[in-house]
Protein backbone atom coordinates (compact mmCIF):
# COMPACT_ATOMS: atom_id res chain seq x y z
CA UNK A 1 0.00 0.00 0.00
CA UNK A 2 1.77 3.46 -0.49
CA UNK A 3 0.17 7.01 -1.23
CA UNK A 4 1.29 9.35 -3.41
CA UNK A 5 0.74 12.85 -3.73
CA UNK A 6 1.11 15.56 -6.58
CA UNK A 7 0.59 19.01 -5.90
CA UNK A 8 2.05 21.52 -7.87
CA UNK A 9 3.49 24.57 -7.15
CA UNK A 10 2.42 27.80 -8.85
CA UNK A 11 4.41 30.46 -9.04
CA UNK A 12 2.71 33.56 -8.35
CA UNK A 13 3.77 36.39 -10.67
CA UNK A 14 2.47 38.94 -13.22
CA UNK A 15 4.70 37.27 -15.53
CA UNK A 16 3.29 34.30 -15.51
CA UNK A 17 -0.23 35.30 -15.12
CA UNK A 18 0.17 37.27 -18.68
CA UNK A 19 1.69 34.44 -19.97
CA UNK A 20 -1.42 32.41 -18.93
CA UNK A 21 -3.48 35.34 -20.63
CA UNK A 22 -1.42 34.99 -23.95
CA UNK A 23 -1.79 31.35 -23.72
CA UNK A 24 -5.43 30.85 -22.67
CA UNK A 25 -3.64 27.54 -20.73
CA UNK A 26 -5.31 26.21 -17.96
CA UNK A 27 -3.08 25.66 -14.51
CA UNK A 28 -3.09 21.94 -13.25
CA UNK A 29 -5.11 20.98 -10.90
CA UNK A 30 -4.84 19.37 -7.09
CA UNK A 31 -5.06 15.92 -6.97
CA UNK A 32 -3.87 13.46 -4.52
CA UNK A 33 -3.93 9.53 -4.97
CA UNK A 34 -4.01 6.49 -2.66
CA UNK A 35 -4.02 2.46 -4.22
CA UNK A 36 -4.86 -0.27 -2.69
CA UNK A 37 -3.49 -4.17 -3.73
CA UNK A 38 -4.23 -7.56 -2.57
CA UNK A 39 -4.30 -10.87 -3.40
CA UNK A 40 -5.84 -14.18 -2.43
CA UNK A 41 -4.65 -17.97 -3.70
CA UNK A 42 -6.48 -21.28 -3.45
CA UNK A 43 -6.26 -24.27 -1.61
CA UNK A 44 -5.90 -27.59 -2.76
CA UNK A 45 -7.01 -31.15 -2.76
CA UNK A 46 -5.21 -34.28 -3.00
CA UNK A 47 -6.01 -37.95 -3.00
CA UNK A 48 -4.03 -41.17 -3.75
CA UNK A 49 -4.10 -45.10 -3.28
CA UNK A 50 -1.73 -48.09 -4.16
CA UNK A 51 0.42 -50.18 -1.92
CA UNK A 52 1.79 -48.39 1.54
CA UNK A 53 4.54 -45.91 0.54
CA UNK A 54 3.97 -45.65 -2.97
CA UNK A 55 0.46 -44.51 -3.37
CA UNK A 56 -0.54 -43.30 -6.60
CA UNK A 57 -2.02 -39.99 -7.41
CA UNK A 58 -5.89 -39.38 -8.36
CA UNK A 59 -6.25 -36.54 -10.16
CA UNK A 60 -8.96 -37.76 -12.30
CA UNK A 61 -10.90 -38.72 -8.77
CA UNK A 62 -10.52 -41.87 -9.06
CA UNK A 63 -7.64 -44.64 -8.60
CA UNK A 64 -7.45 -47.87 -9.05
CA UNK A 65 -6.05 -50.67 -7.03
CA UNK A 66 -4.93 -53.63 -8.82
CA UNK A 67 -4.51 -57.10 -8.52
CA UNK A 68 -3.77 -59.68 -10.93
CA UNK A 69 -1.37 -63.22 -12.11
CA UNK A 70 1.23 -62.38 -9.50
CA UNK A 71 -1.68 -61.95 -6.85
CA UNK A 72 -3.49 -64.98 -7.78
CA UNK A 73 -0.35 -66.92 -8.11
CA UNK A 74 0.44 -66.18 -4.89
CA UNK A 75 -3.12 -66.55 -3.24
CA UNK A 76 -3.00 -70.58 -5.04
CA UNK A 77 0.22 -71.17 -3.43
CA UNK A 78 -0.51 -70.39 0.27
CA UNK A 79 -4.36 -70.30 0.39
CA UNK A 80 -4.77 -66.58 1.31
CA UNK A 81 -3.38 -63.17 1.05
CA UNK A 82 -3.93 -60.08 2.45
CA UNK A 83 -3.16 -57.30 0.50
CA UNK A 84 -3.06 -53.42 2.19
CA UNK A 85 -4.45 -50.33 0.93
CA UNK A 86 -2.77 -46.84 1.40
CA UNK A 87 -5.38 -43.73 0.40
CA UNK A 88 -3.55 -40.52 1.33
CA UNK A 89 -6.54 -37.54 1.50
CA UNK A 90 -6.21 -33.80 1.47
CA UNK A 91 -8.36 -30.88 1.19
CA UNK A 92 -7.74 -27.39 2.11
CA UNK A 93 -9.85 -24.77 3.08
CA UNK A 94 -13.60 -24.79 3.42
CA UNK A 95 -13.94 -28.61 1.31
CA UNK A 96 -14.37 -31.56 3.04
CA UNK A 97 -13.61 -34.89 1.33
CA UNK A 98 -15.52 -38.14 1.04
CA UNK A 99 -14.50 -41.35 -0.88
CA UNK A 100 -16.04 -44.80 -1.85
CA UNK A 101 -14.30 -47.86 -2.49
CA UNK A 102 -15.72 -49.97 -5.26
CA UNK A 103 -14.89 -53.96 -5.37
CA UNK A 104 -15.03 -55.36 -9.38
CA UNK A 105 -18.80 -56.47 -10.00
CA UNK A 106 -17.40 -59.87 -10.47
CA UNK A 107 -14.14 -61.21 -9.79
CA UNK A 108 -14.57 -63.37 -13.12
CA UNK A 109 -13.92 -67.24 -13.14
CA UNK A 110 -10.31 -67.67 -12.70
CA UNK A 111 -8.56 -68.24 -8.81
CA UNK A 112 -10.16 -65.09 -7.50
CA UNK A 113 -13.75 -65.67 -8.97
CA UNK A 114 -13.15 -69.12 -6.70
CA UNK A 115 -11.97 -67.32 -3.73
CA UNK A 116 -13.50 -65.53 -0.95
CA UNK A 117 -13.09 -61.67 -1.14
CA UNK A 118 -13.15 -59.21 1.36
CA UNK A 119 -12.64 -55.46 1.42
CA UNK A 120 -12.28 -53.65 5.05
CA UNK A 121 -10.71 -51.08 6.73
CA UNK A 122 -7.75 -51.69 9.15
CA UNK A 123 -5.55 -49.21 11.58
CA UNK A 124 -2.22 -50.32 10.34
CA UNK A 125 -0.60 -52.26 8.06
CA UNK A 126 0.36 -55.14 10.41
CA UNK A 127 -3.64 -55.50 10.98
CA UNK A 128 -4.11 -56.46 7.23
CA UNK A 129 -2.97 -60.31 7.39
CA UNK A 130 -4.57 -63.32 6.79
CA UNK A 131 -5.52 -64.38 9.94
CA UNK A 132 -7.11 -60.99 10.63
CA UNK A 133 -11.27 -61.17 11.23
CA UNK A 134 -13.38 -59.80 8.99
CA UNK A 135 -15.91 -57.15 10.37
CA UNK A 136 -19.58 -57.36 9.18
CA UNK A 137 -21.31 -54.59 7.66
CA UNK A 138 -18.36 -52.85 6.61
CA UNK A 139 -19.16 -49.19 5.03
CA UNK A 140 -17.13 -49.38 1.93
CA UNK A 141 -16.63 -45.13 1.93
CA UNK A 142 -15.33 -42.78 4.36
CA UNK A 143 -14.91 -38.97 4.69
CA UNK A 144 -11.44 -38.75 6.36
CA UNK A 145 -11.38 -34.40 5.66
CA UNK A 146 -14.25 -33.05 6.92
CA UNK A 147 -15.15 -29.88 5.21
CA UNK A 148 -13.67 -27.86 8.33
CA UNK A 149 -11.18 -25.01 7.25
CA UNK A 150 -8.25 -26.20 7.29
CA UNK A 151 -4.32 -25.28 5.84
CA UNK A 152 -2.93 -28.49 6.54
CA UNK A 153 -0.52 -29.39 3.84
CA UNK A 154 -0.12 -33.51 4.86
CA UNK A 155 -2.72 -35.70 3.99
CA UNK A 156 -4.94 -38.17 5.87
CA UNK A 157 -3.72 -41.54 5.36
CA UNK A 158 -6.41 -44.71 6.02
CA UNK A 159 -5.44 -48.29 5.19
CA UNK A 160 -8.06 -50.79 3.66
CA UNK A 161 -7.28 -54.90 3.44
CA UNK A 162 -8.36 -56.94 0.63
CA UNK A 163 -8.11 -60.04 2.33
CA UNK A 164 -8.46 -63.56 -0.35
CA UNK A 165 -8.88 -66.81 1.04
CA UNK A 166 -8.64 -69.60 -1.59
CA UNK A 167 -9.38 -73.34 -0.80
CA UNK A 168 -8.71 -74.89 -4.20
CA UNK A 169 -10.69 -75.02 -7.43
CA UNK A 170 -14.33 -74.96 -7.82
CA UNK A 171 -16.27 -78.82 -7.76
CA UNK A 172 -17.77 -78.14 -11.34
CA UNK A 173 -19.14 -82.12 -11.33
CA UNK A 174 -18.84 -85.61 -9.82
CA UNK A 175 -18.08 -89.04 -10.82
CA UNK A 176 -18.85 -92.00 -9.56
CA UNK A 177 -18.11 -95.29 -10.87
CA UNK A 178 -19.76 -98.40 -10.16
CA UNK A 179 -18.68 -101.93 -10.95
CA UNK A 180 -20.68 -104.91 -10.69
CA UNK A 181 -19.62 -108.59 -11.52
CA UNK A 182 -21.47 -111.94 -11.37
CA UNK A 183 -19.97 -115.07 -11.49
CA UNK A 184 -20.59 -118.93 -10.89
CA UNK A 185 -17.86 -120.69 -8.82
CA UNK A 186 -16.66 -123.80 -8.92
CA UNK A 187 -19.87 -124.91 -6.98
CA UNK A 188 -22.32 -123.98 -9.22
CA UNK A 189 -23.25 -121.03 -6.56
CA UNK A 190 -23.88 -117.71 -8.66
CA UNK A 191 -21.22 -114.88 -6.86
CA UNK A 192 -20.89 -111.32 -7.28
CA UNK A 193 -19.61 -108.67 -5.80
CA UNK A 194 -19.22 -104.75 -6.47
CA UNK A 195 -17.23 -101.92 -6.29
CA UNK A 196 -17.20 -98.17 -6.92
CA UNK A 197 -15.21 -95.19 -6.90
CA UNK A 198 -15.80 -91.28 -7.16
CA UNK A 199 -14.43 -88.65 -8.82
CA UNK A 200 -14.97 -85.01 -8.32
CA UNK A 201 -14.36 -82.67 -11.51
CA UNK A 202 -12.80 -79.28 -10.72
CA UNK A 203 -12.39 -76.41 -12.52
CA UNK A 204 -8.61 -76.12 -14.38
CA UNK A 205 -7.68 -72.64 -12.69
CA UNK A 206 -4.69 -71.33 -13.95
CA UNK A 207 -3.34 -68.05 -11.93
CA UNK A 208 -1.09 -66.73 -15.03
CA UNK A 209 -4.49 -66.27 -16.66
CA UNK A 210 -5.89 -64.38 -14.07
CA UNK A 211 -7.43 -61.44 -15.46
CA UNK A 212 -6.62 -57.80 -14.00
CA UNK A 213 -9.79 -56.54 -11.32
CA UNK A 214 -9.41 -53.09 -10.31
CA UNK A 215 -10.82 -52.17 -6.84
CA UNK A 216 -11.77 -48.56 -7.55
CA UNK A 217 -11.63 -45.63 -4.85
CA UNK A 218 -13.10 -42.32 -5.98
CA UNK A 219 -12.93 -39.27 -4.27
CA UNK A 220 -15.21 -35.74 -4.39
CA UNK A 221 -14.97 -32.83 -2.39
CA UNK A 222 -18.20 -31.07 -0.65
CA UNK A 223 -18.80 -27.93 1.44
CA UNK A 224 -20.04 -27.19 4.61
CA UNK A 225 -23.56 -28.77 4.96
CA UNK A 226 -23.15 -30.88 2.30
CA UNK A 227 -21.53 -34.02 4.44
CA UNK A 228 -21.71 -37.39 3.52
CA UNK B 1 -14.66 35.21 -19.43
CA UNK B 2 -14.10 32.78 -16.66
CA UNK B 3 -16.91 33.01 -14.11
CA UNK B 4 -15.53 31.95 -10.82
CA UNK B 5 -17.77 29.93 -8.27
CA UNK B 6 -18.53 31.75 -5.16
CA UNK B 7 -19.93 29.35 -2.54
CA UNK B 8 -21.58 31.17 0.23
CA UNK B 9 -18.94 32.84 2.88
CA UNK B 10 -18.59 31.58 6.10
CA UNK B 11 -16.18 32.02 8.74
CA UNK B 12 -12.54 31.14 6.92
CA UNK B 13 -10.02 29.63 9.10
CA UNK B 14 -7.06 29.75 7.06
CA UNK B 15 -6.28 32.94 4.62
CA UNK B 16 -4.96 35.73 5.87
CA UNK B 17 -5.99 38.92 4.73
CA UNK B 18 -4.34 41.48 2.71
CA UNK B 19 -4.79 41.78 -1.16
CA UNK B 20 -3.39 38.90 -3.37
CA UNK B 21 -1.31 40.81 -5.83
CA UNK B 22 0.40 38.26 -7.51
CA UNK B 23 -2.76 36.03 -7.94
CA UNK B 24 -4.32 38.56 -9.22
CA UNK B 25 -2.17 39.38 -12.16
CA UNK B 26 -2.06 35.36 -12.52
CA UNK B 27 -5.64 35.32 -12.79
CA UNK B 28 -6.45 38.68 -14.65
CA UNK B 29 -3.97 37.25 -17.41
CA UNK B 30 -5.99 33.70 -17.47
CA UNK B 31 -9.09 35.38 -17.50
CA UNK B 32 -8.05 37.44 -19.73
CA UNK B 33 -8.08 34.55 -22.46
CA UNK B 34 -10.84 32.81 -21.44
CA UNK B 35 -8.89 30.26 -19.53
CA UNK B 36 -9.58 28.01 -16.55
CA UNK B 37 -7.33 28.90 -13.29
CA UNK B 38 -6.30 27.01 -10.28
CA UNK B 39 -4.65 28.54 -8.21
CA UNK B 40 -3.58 26.16 -5.58
CA UNK B 41 -0.01 26.29 -3.82
CA UNK B 42 1.36 25.77 -0.64
CA UNK B 43 1.66 28.58 1.74
CA UNK B 44 3.96 31.26 0.64
CA UNK B 45 4.54 35.01 1.39
CA UNK B 46 5.42 38.25 -0.56
CA UNK B 47 6.23 41.55 1.13
CA UNK B 48 2.76 42.41 0.32
CA UNK B 49 0.78 39.32 2.44
CA UNK B 50 0.22 36.14 3.08
CA UNK B 51 -1.64 33.50 0.28
CA UNK B 52 -2.58 30.79 1.43
CA UNK B 53 -3.92 27.63 0.52
CA UNK B 54 -6.44 25.47 0.53
CA UNK B 55 -6.39 21.61 1.51
CA UNK B 56 -7.15 18.67 -0.71
CA UNK B 57 -5.85 15.46 0.66
CA UNK B 58 -6.20 11.57 0.73
CA UNK B 59 -5.27 8.97 2.85
CA UNK B 60 -6.30 5.69 3.79
CA UNK B 61 -7.35 5.18 7.39
CA UNK B 62 -6.30 1.99 8.82
CA UNK B 63 -5.27 -1.08 7.38
CA UNK B 64 -7.50 -3.21 5.11
CA UNK B 65 -9.88 -5.46 6.70
CA UNK B 66 -10.12 -9.36 4.50
CA UNK B 67 -13.29 -10.98 5.81
CA UNK B 68 -14.33 -14.81 4.60
CA UNK B 69 -18.32 -14.01 3.89
CA UNK B 70 -18.98 -18.11 2.99
CA UNK B 71 -22.33 -18.00 3.74
CA UNK B 72 -22.60 -21.76 4.38
CA UNK B 73 -19.77 -21.93 6.67
CA UNK B 74 -19.91 -21.41 10.05
CA UNK B 75 -18.51 -18.46 11.75
CA UNK B 76 -18.58 -16.15 8.83
CA UNK B 77 -18.39 -13.30 8.79
CA UNK B 78 -14.98 -13.64 9.95
CA UNK B 79 -11.34 -11.52 9.39
CA UNK B 80 -8.60 -13.79 7.27
CA UNK B 81 -5.01 -12.73 6.48
CA UNK B 82 -4.91 -12.70 3.20
CA UNK B 83 -1.67 -14.86 2.31
CA UNK B 84 -2.63 -17.15 4.78
CA UNK B 85 -5.89 -17.80 3.43
CA UNK B 86 -6.90 -20.67 1.21
CA UNK B 87 -9.59 -19.88 -0.84
CA UNK B 88 -11.87 -22.85 -2.72
CA UNK B 89 -14.28 -22.99 -4.71
CA UNK B 90 -17.47 -21.76 -3.19
CA UNK B 91 -15.99 -19.04 -0.66
CA UNK B 92 -16.54 -15.25 -0.89
CA UNK B 93 -14.12 -12.75 0.58
CA UNK B 94 -14.66 -9.17 0.74
CA UNK B 95 -12.11 -6.87 1.26
CA UNK B 96 -12.66 -3.20 2.83
CA UNK B 97 -10.49 -0.37 3.18
CA UNK B 98 -11.41 2.69 4.66
CA UNK B 99 -10.10 6.39 2.99
CA UNK B 100 -10.70 9.86 4.58
CA UNK B 101 -10.38 12.75 2.68
CA UNK B 102 -9.95 16.51 3.29
CA UNK B 103 -11.40 19.39 1.16
CA UNK B 104 -10.78 23.18 2.25
CA UNK B 105 -10.90 26.36 -0.15
CA UNK B 106 -13.38 28.48 -1.97
CA UNK B 107 -13.89 27.22 -5.28
CA UNK B 108 -12.81 23.34 -3.85
CA UNK B 109 -15.18 20.53 -5.54
CA UNK B 110 -13.06 17.31 -5.09
CA UNK B 111 -13.96 13.85 -7.21
CA UNK B 112 -13.45 10.59 -6.46
CA UNK B 113 -13.15 7.84 -8.82
CA UNK B 114 -11.94 4.34 -8.25
CA UNK B 115 -9.55 3.21 -10.86
CA UNK B 116 -7.14 0.69 -11.83
CA UNK B 117 -3.39 1.44 -12.22
CA UNK B 118 -2.75 -2.48 -12.61
CA UNK B 119 -5.52 -4.49 -13.69
CA UNK B 120 -6.64 -7.70 -12.25
CA UNK B 121 -5.60 -10.54 -12.77
CA UNK B 122 -8.93 -13.19 -11.47
CA UNK B 123 -8.30 -16.61 -12.34
CA UNK B 124 -11.60 -18.48 -14.24
CA UNK B 125 -14.27 -18.99 -11.99
CA UNK B 126 -13.31 -15.78 -10.01
CA UNK B 127 -15.63 -12.83 -10.10
CA UNK B 128 -15.06 -9.75 -7.90
CA UNK B 129 -16.86 -6.05 -7.54
CA UNK B 130 -16.39 -3.66 -5.44
CA UNK B 131 -18.81 -0.84 -3.65
CA UNK B 132 -18.23 2.26 -1.90
CA UNK B 133 -19.58 3.28 1.04
CA UNK B 134 -19.94 6.84 2.59
CA UNK B 135 -19.42 7.22 6.55
CA UNK B 136 -23.19 6.99 6.90
CA UNK B 137 -23.01 3.06 5.65
CA UNK B 138 -24.81 4.73 2.05
CA UNK B 139 -23.73 3.07 -1.02
CA UNK B 140 -22.22 5.44 -3.40
CA UNK B 141 -20.19 3.06 -6.08
CA UNK B 142 -22.87 -0.16 -6.28
CA UNK B 143 -21.43 -3.66 -7.24
CA UNK B 144 -18.71 -2.33 -10.27
CA UNK B 145 -16.72 -4.77 -12.01
CA UNK B 146 -13.22 -5.45 -10.88
CA UNK B 147 -10.85 -3.21 -13.14
CA UNK B 148 -14.17 -0.88 -14.03
CA UNK B 149 -13.63 2.37 -13.47
CA UNK B 150 -16.24 4.49 -10.66
CA UNK B 151 -16.96 7.40 -9.86
CA UNK B 152 -18.50 9.68 -6.79
CA UNK B 153 -20.22 12.44 -6.51
CA UNK B 154 -18.05 15.43 -6.80
CA UNK B 155 -17.68 17.03 -3.02
CA UNK B 156 -18.13 20.75 -2.48
CA UNK B 157 -16.69 22.66 0.35
CA UNK B 158 -15.58 26.09 1.15
CA UNK B 159 -13.09 27.94 3.21
CA UNK B 160 -13.95 25.67 6.29
CA UNK B 161 -13.24 22.72 4.67
CA UNK B 162 -14.76 18.89 4.88
CA UNK B 163 -13.39 15.68 5.81
CA UNK B 164 -15.07 12.26 4.70
CA UNK B 165 -14.72 8.96 5.35
CA UNK B 166 -15.48 6.19 2.91
CA UNK B 167 -14.94 2.67 2.49
CA UNK B 168 -14.10 0.63 0.15
CA UNK B 169 -15.16 -2.72 -0.20
CA UNK B 170 -14.11 -5.62 -2.47
CA UNK B 171 -16.06 -8.96 -2.99
CA UNK B 172 -14.47 -11.53 -4.79
CA UNK B 173 -16.85 -14.95 -5.56
CA UNK B 174 -14.91 -18.35 -6.01
CA UNK B 175 -17.61 -19.87 -8.20
CA UNK B 176 -18.76 -23.21 -6.85
CA UNK B 177 -18.51 -24.78 -10.46
CA UNK B 178 -14.82 -23.51 -11.03
CA UNK B 179 -12.07 -26.29 -11.16
CA UNK B 180 -10.46 -27.53 -8.41
CA UNK B 181 -6.80 -27.42 -7.97
CA UNK B 182 -4.96 -30.99 -7.46
CA UNK B 183 -1.67 -31.16 -5.18
CA UNK B 184 0.79 -28.82 -3.94
CA UNK B 185 2.67 -28.71 -7.35
CA UNK B 186 -0.60 -27.35 -9.10
CA UNK B 187 -0.42 -23.40 -10.04
CA UNK B 188 -3.03 -21.60 -7.67
CA UNK B 189 -6.06 -20.05 -9.01
CA UNK B 190 -5.26 -16.22 -7.77
CA UNK B 191 -7.55 -13.17 -7.28
CA UNK B 192 -4.89 -10.21 -7.76
CA UNK B 193 -6.70 -7.15 -7.28
CA UNK B 194 -4.56 -5.43 -9.05
CA UNK B 195 -3.56 -1.76 -8.12
CA UNK B 196 -6.59 -0.21 -6.94
CA UNK B 197 -6.07 3.57 -7.50
CA UNK B 198 -8.73 5.88 -5.55
CA UNK B 199 -8.00 9.54 -6.98
CA UNK B 200 -9.31 12.41 -5.44
CA UNK B 201 -9.05 15.01 -7.83
CA UNK B 202 -9.74 19.02 -7.90
CA UNK B 203 -12.14 19.51 -10.26
CA UNK B 204 -13.63 22.97 -11.51
CA UNK B 205 -17.13 21.59 -13.50
CA UNK B 206 -20.77 21.51 -12.60
CA UNK B 207 -22.75 24.20 -10.28
CA UNK B 208 -21.05 27.02 -10.36
CA UNK B 209 -18.60 26.69 -13.17
CA UNK B 210 -18.85 27.38 -16.86
CA UNK B 211 -15.90 25.40 -17.96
Amino acid sequence: MRTTRHAVAVTLGALTGAALGIAGTSLALWSDTVTVTGRLSTGHEYFAVGAPGATVPAPTGSAPFTVGPDHAAELVRDGAIALPIQVDSLSQGNKGLHYTVTPPASWGENVFGAAQVSIFPVGSVEACHVDADIPTDVDLASTPVPATYTSDTEATTELWCLLAAYDGPPQVGEYTNTATVTATDPSGTEVDDEDRWDAVVVRELDPAAEQEHEITFTYETFRPGEER
Amino acid sequence: MTPRHTPPRRGRRRRSPGPLVAAAALLAGAVGAGGTVALWSSDGSSPMGVVTAGDLDIDLVGSPVWRETSADVTGTPRAIEPADFLARPGDTVTLAQDFRTELQGDNMLGRITVDWEQPPALAVGVSATYSVRDSADALVVEDVALGDAGTLAPLDTDDDGRSDTFTLEVTIAFDREMDDRFAADAAAQVADLGTVVIDLDQVRAGEGFTS
